[in-house]
């Protein structure tokens, strides 16, 4: 049975009402060809033209970045509405910057996803059309006598899957908010076909494919459509196709259409039932299209081959560059661009979002006010959003200029194929840095962060670092502290609450001793209430210079406990810094000698992340007294106790080395506290000081590498590591922008003494020199 | 005496070659010698597998293009640990 489809026609609408949007404003005005082509450079045009539609109150302007294949197939754009149209009814006028009228039809269009448009192309690409939005007239849909042969647009209709939703599409006109459209006429295998939906909407769902394609010679053509899944009508010029089975060979079934020299339109209905996304392989797309041309002969025993690719009409492809208003006020406009996608395991998927206001032709003055429902405000032009993957979203931008407002609704599906990988720093610090704006919009009541998923705290666990994340953890532990009791694993907590510490001793110590109440307060077990006592007397120690209070805390510590040792060792180090040489190898010595009755006995750092193990919820491996015996050491036989001791340091020491150079500071920092409490002489006899000194400094902790170096430079005459303790000891003072001290000058006057010949000499004589006479 | 006609001259030549050879297949080609290890045959190869798609379909094969799909995250590796080689060398009698 043959029938029409009714293609072409041009009907006034009298009260449609739309109001917005426009998701991927520019990914629905690319062709879809396969690979992403680059984009061309934006054509350059004076800062604002004259307004040329007197009676159009606001215009769209776009750069032509891409030409169509055919003159005829004009350009395809897609534009969001913004809540800023002044009519229900969608009327343009295309015009270009020198005042040429460009013929233009209307597509689809609808309240949630804006309108699409197609109008003949200008022959330029150097300079920017205008699209002119006028009231009161009458709207001109696309019809195949308009001269203009849009192609290949797919029109999708999710949550549909029958033919009548599709033949619904190809009426054109206005359609149901979720309907969106591609430029897209398949794939590089397959350049005719429909994979699916391709936003990542799950099935069921109805598509509409109008395109054209070229027919190289007069004849009888043999259309074969494979269907692949669900039901697919294919029409040529207007009319159905009929498909029987000629032969029992690839591309047997079809049917035989003449066709003149040219251009055709070729219409596919395709419906899609089932669920789950189209994007699994249990999917292998729903159809496509082959065909024979009349004088060609095929090789291998087919009756059709696939429509290439150059035989397909494609539309020029637009960047909508500005929303201006012809009273010069705010108009909201935006874009919502997928990202990368955190996605480990069964857990959720998250993706990370790219909302970018248009702010060229906005005026001077105007803010840009993001609203997420449920989740809060954020405030400025661009904004980075972290949404689970396969969720409807609305997102409201508002834009203020003096009095006035202007409103847009940015929907989308949240959905990315961006690929993406944690050993990339940029790539880890993106979900930092977008989980603190968030945390800073949120809402206390009621709190997102309550609604989290474990795949948010794992991937948290997985991006920090400790270097940029006090703003996070600050706002966790100040605004959701019961959240993270409840949601984290002990070894989780504990984790991030030494972090946190760890950043604001850096800039604030005072902040970090009412942290360390706090956390005391809530400290469960006797265990982390002495490794919070530790760090309290540690701050004083290293960051207030309160080395009274500090050998209180450590000696209260030293005398039993679980980290009785560890405190002993910092009484050692407040020893070394008060210049008390003998006193301090005193307490390092007693310690290593238990320590040594057990060696071994701590385990080191095995191979594993610790962010692995916190996602497991294990508490991270550190050394304690009492831990089981370590692995990957070499297996020394017994008896060799001193050379497996020595093998064990210069292991450790390669160790901390490494992870610090190649960016795994959690792994650094508890491979330094475990040869800490193992060898604890190595601070003065081994080069403890120099790989502990770099990872401070490689974490930008300044103030604690300092006092260590100062001290072993003024108390070791001479060892292999001084100079190398120097250099970095002249780093920290730089790098802190401090005034050296005179003590700091007359420490380094000696090292200079004793290292003349060496070459570090050189880099003593610059900054004494510069110390002595600042204004040098 | 000359030969002018051509074909005359190829006769002549083919009749001498057929001449020598003969005499070399006649006096023996030494395959009944002793010692004499025949050449290994060779074998005669199986029959060619059958075809199970024509050159067309092969070129089809995936045809068509489900979505893109999402992929997993490549997760952040652990350290390769720094390869130590040191000697040991024992001093006293044991190491002698």
């Amino acid at each position: 049975m043959i029938h029409h489809l009714p293609a072409g026609r041009i009907l006034g609408w009298g009260s449609l009402f739309f109001i917005l949007v426009a998701a991927d404003v520019e990914a629905a005005g690319k062709g879809g060809r396969g690979e992403p082509k680059p984009e061309a450079k934006p054509p350059e045009s004076a800062a604002f033209t004259e307004w040329q539609v007197q009676d159009s109150s606001l215009r769209y302007k776009l750069h032509l970045i891409e030409k169509p294949t055919h003159p005829s197939a004009g350009y395809f754009v897609h534009l969001p509405d913004g809540g800023i149209l002044p009519d229900t009814t969608v009327t343009t006028v295309v015009m270009t910057e020198d005042g040429k009228v460009i013929p233009s039809y209307l597509l689809w269009q609808n309240a949630e996803n804006g309108f699409s448009m197609v109008f003949a192309d200008p022959g330029s690409q150097e300079r920017p059309v205008y699209v002119y939005v006028q009231s009161g007239r009458v709207t001109q849909l696309w019809n195949p006598e308009s001269g203009i042969t849009p192609s290949a647009i797919l029109c999708t209709f999710p949550g549909r899957d029958s033919l009548n939703s599709a033949l619904s599409l190809s009426k054109l006109g206005r359609v149901e908010p979720s309907v969106h459209l591609e430029n897209h006429a398949g794939n590089k295998k397959a350049p005719f076909s429909i994979g699916g939906d391709m936003t990542g909407r799950p099935r069921p769902g109805s598509f509409y494919l109008l395109s054209y394609v070229e027919a190289a010679e007069a004849g009888s053509y043999w259309i074969a459509p494979h269907i692949i899944d669900g039901k697919c009508d294919v029409s040529i010029d207007g009319i159905k196709i009929n498909p029987q089975e000629r032969s029992k060979k690839w591309g047997g079934t079809g049917a035989s259409v003449n066709l003149t020299k040219g251009l055709h339109r070729v219409e596919v209905l395709q419906a899609a039932g089932g669920t789950g996304p189209d994007s699994t392989n249990k999917y292998d797309g729903l159809m496509f299209l082959t065909w024979r041309p009349p004088s060609e002969k095929l090789k291998g025993g087919v009756e059709a081959r696939i429509i290439k690719d150059w035989e397909i009409v494609r539309s020029g492809a637009c960047k909508l560059v500005a929303v201006e208003a012809k009273n010069g006020g705010p108009v909201a406009a935006a874009t919502a661009n997928p990202g990368l996608c955190y996605w480990f395991g069964n857990e959720e998927p998250l993706i990370l979002y790219d909302l970018s206001a248009l702010t060229s032709g906005q005026p001077a003055d105007a803010t840009y006010t993001w609203t997420f429902p449920k989740e809060g405000e954020t405030e400025g032009p661009d904004v980075q959003w972290i949404c689970p993957a396969f969720r409807e979203y609305k997102v409201r931008l508002t834009v203020k200029s003096g009095q006035d407002t202007s409103t847009c609704v940015v929907p989308f599906f949240s959905y990315s194929t961006k690929q993406t990988n944690l050993e990339k720093a940029d790539q880890r610090e993106a979900f930092r840095k977008a989980l603190a704006t968030m945390l800073k919009a949120f809402p206390r009541s009621p709190d997102p962060v309550a609604d989290w998923s474990t795949a948010w705290w794992n991937n948290l666990m997985r991006t920090v670092e400790g270097k940029e994340e006090e703003q996070i953890l600050t706002r966790l532990f100040t605004d959701h502290p019961d959240i993270l009791r409840r949601k984290l694993t002990p070894g989780q907590l504990f984790t991030l609450q030494d972090l946190l510490l760890d950043l604001t001793q850096r800039q604030n110590p005072r902040e970090t001793l009412q942290w360390i109440q706090k956390f005391l307060s809530d400290a469960s077990t006797a265990s982390r209430r002495s490794e919070l006592k530790l760090r309290e007397g540690e701050v004083q120690m290293y960051y207030l210079d309160d080395r009274r209070q500090a050998e209180k805390i450590f000696t209260e510590m030293s005398g039993l406990g679980d980290h009785a040792e560890r405190a002993k060792i910092r009484l050692g180090d407040l020893a070394f810094l008060d210049g008390d040489l003998n006193k301090a190898t005193a307490y390092y010595a007693d310690v290593q000698r238990r320590a040594r009755s057990r060696r071994n006995a701590a385990p080191l750092f095995s191979g594993d992340l610790v962010t692995n193990q916190l996602v497991q919820g294990g508490p991270p491996q550190t050394a304690q007294p009492n831990s089981p015996p370590a692995q990957g050491l070499p297996n020394i036989a017994a008896g060799a106790e001193q050379k497996r001791g020595a093998l064990q340091e210069v292991s450790l020491s390669e160790n901390v080395r490494s992870l610090t150079d190649d960016g795994f500071p959690l792994e650094a920092r508890q491979t330094l506290l475990t040869w800490e409490i193992e060898f604890p002489l190595s601070k003065i006899s081994g080069d403890y000081i120099l790989r502990e000194s770099a990872f401070h400094m490689k974490m930008g902790d300044w103030k604690r590498a300092r006092p260590m170096l100062e001290a072993y430079c003024r108390q070791i005459d001479a060892s292999s590591f001084l100079p190398g303790a120097t250099a970095m000891l002249i780093s920290c003072v730089q790098e802190a922008k401090e005034t050296p001290s005179a003590s700091l000058i007359e420490t380094l006057e000696k090292v200079k003494d004793r290292l003349k010949y060496h070459p570090v000499a050189g880099d003593l004589d610059r900054f004494l020199s510069n110390a002595k006479n600042p204004s040098n | 005496m000359k030969i002018k006609n051509p074909t005359a001259n190829k006769v002549i030549c083919s009749a001498l070659a057929a001449t020598f050879c003969t005499g070399t297949l006649l006096a023996g080609d030494g395959t009944g010698e002793a010692g004499f290890v025949p050449p290994p045959r060779e074998l005669k190869k199986p029959p060619a597998p059958p075809r199970t798609a024509s050159s067309a379909e092969s070129m089809l094969a995936c045809c068509c293009c489900p979505v893109t799909p999402m992929s997993r995250t490549e997760a952040k590796k652990p350290p390769q640990p720094p390869v130590l080689v040191t000697k040991i060398k024992e001093e006293g009698a044991s190491a002698k």
